[in-house]
């Protein structure tokens, strides 16, 4: 039987025919506007918003991204990205029908979007995009280092263009946020940081992401506007939020080493901040972070992490009563367990020269050395008393 | 007792010996060989001379000239015969010469891959060259991936793989893809009917994906011996390849015996259980010491084989351990212990199914025992060909099943030795895994207009993608316009890609031991049903059908269960009818729907029916491909003059051709279904249709047309022969199935073939 027939079977509303073409979408009516460029026709909008550019030097924030821009960096350097894509599939089928740049020039925040009406469109854009990101040096995004920038990628080798974006350096937002304010947040999507730290609100004409590629669908199928608008609206406030938390995360840079005495920020915060201190050896300001955050957390359920991280940088500034009162914090909160113990063994013995509760601990580990030793230093201790 | 004395003393064994239909032996051949050709890397010559191989095999040299010429080829020469050196040769030389090749090595298993990284790893090492060779599956861990993708040269993977892993993710693999010179394909006979039918579909998206990189890499296969080696590896490749199949390797002296079952019921024709049989030969070899491997066709077989193996060896004093099951279905870590107890020689007996068929490296064995003919003859000299790899003596033994298959292959010894009777079919365009695997393509690269996909011209069906609304077409161009992954959805080893998960709840958070297809399923998991897993009963107390999970707690009982499939047929459409001898043949469309009603228990050891059941489940539909056979509608009376039914004669024929003709078309029994129709709504006459088991079809129903001749009268050749009385389950059925006057129904209407041809 041939093809045409078996193809009738699967679906009896009649196969074999060529598809209609679908009725054409206008891209007019999303507010997009036409441009020949050197690829050929591509769709987009502009807008400008008056937003000062952070102040601050640009480079501080290396301390904190996982890749590393040039010093000397000023903020016409860096160029923002956001993608609307048609799912989150990953692999060489997931189109990116909008691609969001934004970037800082004389005062304002501009931010240009690409569309595509139809796939046919984006070799045009990829070219535009390759051309434009030239003026470059840096690209931000939020999650860009694991979806954005592969994606796009892969649909530059798809459309012959290799290296696309290659020569920018990639500061990705996400990572940097965990690593500031992750503990504190619920989670880290961007839409959560923008609001919690930033204080950005979207308002009920935002879309829900998940929604989007549907509504890129319901217009190349079949030209409808729908919920696109909204999308594209939702893209330009990633770009605005972005750029937001950008300039937080420079001022959390600030604290790693403020000159002045600590600002106070909430205990979550200040754990982070001891994290990245310590992370690069900053003995010094690791530790004021950390007697911050236990302090301010006093009359909270602290997780066990906490604990754990406080107890080894604060035994580097030899506050043993401190750590002891750490290690009751611990016990009461998550109960005794081999690190407890542990901890507690070494800082009775050692420390605070108390070889009885020292002798509780190594019993509850079954750290035979230990009991024998303590056993030993006790009796010695009780034939001096004598 | 050594092997030798082994043998000696079965050949001394009166009551062995009754039963032995062939014992063959096959003398020993010495190598024939060359010196290494002159176009080969001295550096690799010189490594494989230090390493002991100081020329090369003639079909080895014969490999290394081809691939130099650049023709692409199919190695088809038996188990341990040097094939690997056959596409290793090529690759290493072509990556001596430019370090930037690549290589793509497809093996059908996990297991399979491994094993062979670690024979190329061992001659990379010594040749001391930067070669850097992979294995890429589903156990890689992610922070090795990148690694393999930009600076693997010889990436060893398997077509699932290839299929979900790499070609949609072919945009971090450009290195591989450019440069990729090599497509190694082994085993390629594993690769027919819905498997292959799948392989062939992902090779042409390889093929494509690698064109767009501007790369046409070199086919080389290898195949086990049928009939068809180069028009299967052609599929494969998309192109015609050369057949070596001119084997120079030594072989050492082989024992082949055939031994069926006394017949215990000459009435009808019922013999001594294979089952049985193999359980007391292995018995007995147990106790010898030899290393041993017993397959049993079937997972369930292998598992009660196991058990009685087992508590023969506690009567011995053979650990449990020493005696190991292996079959799907097993967890990966405890197949790789096994695998490794076989080549230290801690596990003296294995009893498999045909997962250990395959190349995995299992060390030499002594003996080979088969419960039942291992249902293609490649399989079989695979099976065989795990006693004694190397060239010491073996022995291989073949327990026939009163299956006709069965009783075809042993009492037609010269079928088996002789000449190579097996013909693979695989159909890449049965249209469900066509349509599969244009989604996939079209996900890793959009079409254009009039682009071709391997052979085969898929305009419309992208138009009907296209109207199905995943795919988008713009004005020359068709994209893929979906959220979704499209290959996460097709499976290539079924083709029906959803599963049924076993979950045993005796375990505390409900423990999953398995899964198992929908159509398996319903037959083997149906509520009340006993399945057996590792050895141990398990019973189903509920099939969730809507979830797909299997709840089953271990038990112990003396029986288990076995499920009976009520089938409907209605014919689609009629693609060709051809003249026959007798009445005409027909090759189409046919839609069936098929509901599994009851459930019959069978007592262990005894295997008597103890009871039965009812199985509520929905109806299972299906299109696919279907031989058929009209006979004219004159036979009725014809026969009821000759006091015989025509109904019983069709069910007789049914049996007799369902069971003969896997042997032509390399199928299993359960991939080919006949069904006797007295008279058929749609030819209006009396018919027998011989359908492939799989949505769409795969391929067999048209072999079968095509080879309708040669069937018949290998099935009119076996009745003949059959030593039955009124027709047993090895030819046309027991009477009590098929009717008190199948066989002379049947013998009436094959004569009267003969008769007119």
């Amino acid at each position: 039987m041939d093809l045409r027939k078996r193809l009738a079977r699967l679906d009896r509303q009649g196969a074999g025919k060529t598809p209609a073409p679908p009725p054409a979408g206008d891209p007019r009516r999303l507010g997009l506007t036409p441009r020949v460029g050197a690829g050929g026709t591509v769709w987009m909008s502009e807008h400008q918003a008056r937003a000062p550019a952070p102040l601050a030097r640009l480079e501080t924030l290396n301390r904190v991204t996982t890749h590393r821009a040039p010093d000397g960096l000023a903020a016409e350097d860096l160029l923002f990205l956001d993608t609307e894509t048609t799912g989150l599939a990953g692999g060489t089928g997931t189109l990116p029908f909008l691609v969001g740049l934004a970037w800082w020039r004389h005062g304002s925040f501009h931010v240009v979007q690409y569309f595509l009406p139809s796939p046919a469109a984006e070799r045009a854009m990829l070219a535009e995009l390759a051309g434009l990101a030239a003026g470059f040096k840096v690209v931000v995004t939020f999650n860009g280092q694991t979806f954005d920038l592969p994606l796009l990628r892969t649909r530059g080798i798809l459309a012959r263009r290799r290296r696309l974006l290659d020569d920018l350096v990639s500061w990705d937002l996400l990572p940097v946020s965990r690593r500031f304010w992750g503990r504190r947040l619920p989670d880290c999507r961007q839409q959560t940081v923008e609001s919690r730290v930033a204080g950005l609100r979207r308002g009920a004409g935002d879309i829900d992401g998940a929604l989007i590629p549907q509504a890129y669908f319901a217009f190349v199928r079949r030209g409808r506007l729908g919920t696109l608008r909204a999308a594209i609206e939702h893209n330009r406030r990633d770009m605005a939020g972005m750029a937001a938390i950008l300039c937080e995360a420079l001022a959390r840079v600030r604290l790693l080493a403020p000159r002045r005495p600590l600002p106070t920020v909430p205990w979550q915060d200040a754990w982070s901040l001891a994290r990245l201190c310590e992370a690069r050896g900053d003995r010094v300001h690791e530790s004021l972070w950390m007697a911050q955050a236990v302090t301010r957390s006093r009359r909270t359920a602290a997780p066990r992490s906490f604990f754990v991280d406080a107890v080894r940088i604060l035994k580097r500034t030899h506050d043993w009563p401190l750590v002891a009162r750490l290690l009751e914090r611990a016990r009461d909160g998550h109960g005794a367990d081999p690190w407890l113990h542990l901890e507690s063994a070494i800082l009775f013995e050692h420390r605070l020269g108390d070889p009885r509760r020292a002798l509780v601990h190594a019993h509850a580990l079954g750290d035979g050395h230990r009991i024998a030793r303590l056993n030993r230093i006790i009796s010695a201790q009780a034939e001096t008393a004598e | 007792m050594n092997l030798a004395q082994l043998l000696d003393r079965l050949k001394a064994d009166e009551s062995f010996l009754r039963d032995v239909t062939r014992w063959e032996v096959l003398a020993p051949t010495p190598a024939r060989t060359e010196p290494y050709p002159a176009a080969l890397h001295p550096d690799l010559v010189a490594t494989l001379k230090r390493r002991g191989i100081s020329e090369l095999y003639s079909h080895q040299a014969a490999a290394v000239r081809l691939a130099a010429d650049g023709e692409p080829f199919v190695v088809v020469t038996p188990t341990a015969s040097g094939k690997t050196l056959c596409y290793n040769l090529p690759v290493l030389d072509a990556m001596l010469r430019d370090p930037q090749a690549r290589a793509l090595y497809l093996f059908p298993t996990k297991a399979l891959s491994q094993d062979q990284m670690h024979e190329v790893h061992g001659v990379v090492t010594d040749l001391d060259a930067d070669i850097k060779t992979y294995t890429f599956d589903g156990d890689t861990p992610a922070p090795a991936r990148k690694a393999i993708r930009s600076s693997g040269h010889i990436v060893v993977t398997n077509p699932d793989m290839l299929h979900q892993g790499i070609l949609p993710h072919h945009t971090l693999w450009v290195k591989l893809f450019e440069n990729l010179r090599y497509v190694v394909v082994d085993e390629v006979h594993h690769y027919r009917g819905v498997f292959g039918s799948h392989v062939a579909n992902v090779l042409r998206r390889l093929r494509r994906i690698a064109a767009f990189y501007g790369a046409d890499p070199l086919f080389i296969g290898c195949s086990a011996t049928i009939a068809n080696p180069g028009e299967l590896a052609a599929g494969l490749a998309g192109r015609e390849v050369t057949v070596l199949d001119d084997n120079g390797a030594p072989r050492g002296e082989k024992h082949f015996i055939f031994t069926n079952p006394p017949v215990v019921n000459r009435e009808l024709g019922i013999r001594r259980s294979a089952l049985k049989e193999t359980r007391a030969l292995a018995e007995r070899f147990l106790g010898t010491g030899a290393q041993m491997i017993v397959f049993a066709r079937s997972r369930m077989r292998v598992e009660l084989l196991l058990t009685y193996l087992e508590r023969a060896g506690h009567r011995t004093g053979i650990k449990s351990g020493e005696v190991r099951g292996y079959r799907g279905g097993y967890l990966p870590t405890e197949r790789r212990a096994i695998e490794r107890g076989l080549r230290d020689g801690s596990v003296r007996a294995v009893v498999s199914t045909n997962a250990l068929e395959l190349g995995i490296d299992i060390g030499r064995l002594d003996i080979c025992l088969m419960t039942g003919y291992a249902g293609t003859v490649a399989s079989t000299w695979q099976q065989a060909g795990r006693a004694g790899r190397s060239q010491n003596l073996s022995v291989a033994i073949l327990v026939a099943t009163s299956n006709p298959l069965d009783q075809y292959v042993i009492n037609n010894p010269d079928w088996f030795f002789g000449r190579r009777p097996e013909h693979a079919s695989v159909d890449p365009d049965n249209l469900i895994i066509l349509l599969s695997h244009l989604k996939c393509a079209a996900f890793e690269l959009p079409f254009d207009t009039g682009e071709d996909f391997g052979d085969a011209s898929v305009t419309e069906a992208l138009d009907y993608l296209a109207q199905q609304g995943v795919l988008h077409r713009d004005a020359d161009t068709y994209h893929w316009m979906a959220d979704t992954y499209p290959a996460e959805d097709v499976s290539l080893r079924s083709a029906a890609p959803e599963n049924v998960v076993i979950v045993d709840t005796s375990q505390p958070s409900g423990l999953i031991i398995g899964e198992m297809d929908l159509f398996s399923a319903q037959e083997m998991l149906h509520d009340e049903a006993v399945y057996i897993h590792g050895g141990q009963q398990y019973h189903v107390d509920k099939l969730d059908w809507e979830r797909r999970k299997a709840y089953v707690k271990p038990v112990k009982v003396d029986h288990y269960t076995d499920a009976q499939r009520k089938t409907e047929l209605k014919t689609l459409d009629d693609e060709g009818c051809e003249e026959y001898v007798l009445g005409d043949k027909g090759l189409g469309e046919i839609g069936l729907v098929s509901k599994v009603t009851v459930y019959k228990k069978i007592k262990l050891g005894t295997h008597e029916n103890v009871g039965a059941g009812r199985v509520h489940l929905p109806e299972m539909e299906m299109h696919t491909t279907s031989f058929w056979w009209e006979l004219p509608t004159e036979l009725h009376g014809q026969m009821a003059d000759a006091r015989l039914d025509l109904g019983d004669a069709l069910k007789g024929l049914a049996h007799l051709i369902g069971c003969v003709a896997p042997a032509f078309v390399m199928a299993d029994p359960s991939d080919v279904h006949t069904m006797p129709m007295v008279k058929s709504p749609f030819t209006d006459k009396p018919t027998l249709y011989v359908y492939d088991a799989y949505p769409g079809g795969v391929g067999y129903a048209k072999r079968i047309f095509r080879q309708f001749d040669e069937i018949v009268a290998a099935a009119s050749h076996h009745l003949e022969a059959c030593p039955c009385e009124r027709g047993c389950p090895s030819c046309v059925g027991a009477p009590v199935d098929s009717g008190h006057t199948a066989l002379d129904g049947a013998r009436w209407i094959l004569g009267a073939c003969r008769g007119r041809s």
